[in-house]
């Protein structure tokens, strides 16, 4: 399980971390690439759940607790794993309002959702259109 | 908790506050997140505006010195896809719940679906305006 077997990815960071002037507040999304440009894109997204969690007040605002440290590792567990697993770099990643974090990959219409929930448990859902058609728990 | 009573009538138009992180104005994807219960702030439902009684401008505020986006929604819509909209608390005609997606119930599969659904029944998203 994810959860019981966290990565030094970001327990590494010391606490002198120097955020940076990252636009933090809009959403995480990329667009589909072709392979040249995918490990950059992996880059960028881990580099992204990096900030947040070293700086995770920046996306607290009204009706969204930031997600906790501990929240970040698992969601960039899940990324990792899903790198690992070959496939291509999720198309969005955002804040729930609880401290969650949603990985999605597109297109809306056949969506695929990992949700890292506040206390760590894991759910990836498959939505055909608006139905959710597959749901379970990691 | 306040009484609630359904007068919101089908032609209405509803507003919902959107923080800047669930909406892409550049892809104009806007996330099921925007619609995802608060586990402490949605206790009885989620929290819609009414357009009879706020303006865009203040349907937005929230932190001060944030920015929000407005997502616009049609009550007949809602209404349509059996999500139930009651005005609540009685003090306060501006105010609406969506009271099938709350705190309780925002893990369960249906909230996830209806999530998604209001993500399908918005109109538009306007904004950012300033808080």
């Amino acid at each position: 399980m994810i959860k019981s077997n966290p990565s030094s990815l970001l327990t590494s960071m010391g606490d002198d971390f120097v955020p940076t002037r990252a636009d933090m507040e809009s959403p995480a999304t990329w667009k589909r690439l072709g392979d040249s440009q995918a490990n950059e894109r992996w880059q960028e997204l881990l580099d992204h759940l990096i900030e947040w969690g070293s700086n995770a007040a920046c996306l607290a605002d009204d009706g969204i607790d930031p997600p906790s440290r501990d929240t970040v590792q698992w969601a960039a567990q899940v990324i990792l794993a899903l790198r690992d697993s070959g496939l291509r770099c999720p198309d969005s990643i955002v804040p729930d309002p609880n401290g969650g974090i949603v990985i999605e990959y597109g297109p809306r219409h056949a969506a695929m959702v990992f949700h890292v929930w506040e206390d760590g448990s894991i759910d990836r859902s498959i939505f055909n259109g608006t139905q959710l058609v597959e749901r379970e728990t990691l | 908790m306040g009484e609630r009573t359904d007068c919101i009538a089908d032609d209405e138009i509803l507003y919902r506050r959107v923080p800047l992180a669930w909406y892409d104005k550049t892809t104009g994807l806007l996330k099921d997140e925007a619609f995802a219960p608060h586990k402490t702030n949605d206790l009885t439902g989620l929290s819609l505006a009414r357009e009879r009684f706020k303006s865009l401008e203040q349907a937005a505020q929230g932190q001060p010195g944030k920015q929000y986006y407005v997502a616009v929604l049609r009550a007949a819509d809602l209404r349509a896809n059996e999500i139930r909209i009651e005005q609540t608390p009685p003090e306060d005609p501006s105010h609406a719940e969506l009271p099938d997606l709350n705190a309780d119930n925002r893990k369960e599969s249906r909230t996830l679906q209806l999530q998604r659904i209001l993500v399908e029944l918005v109109v538009s998203v306007l904004g950012p305006f300033d808080s």
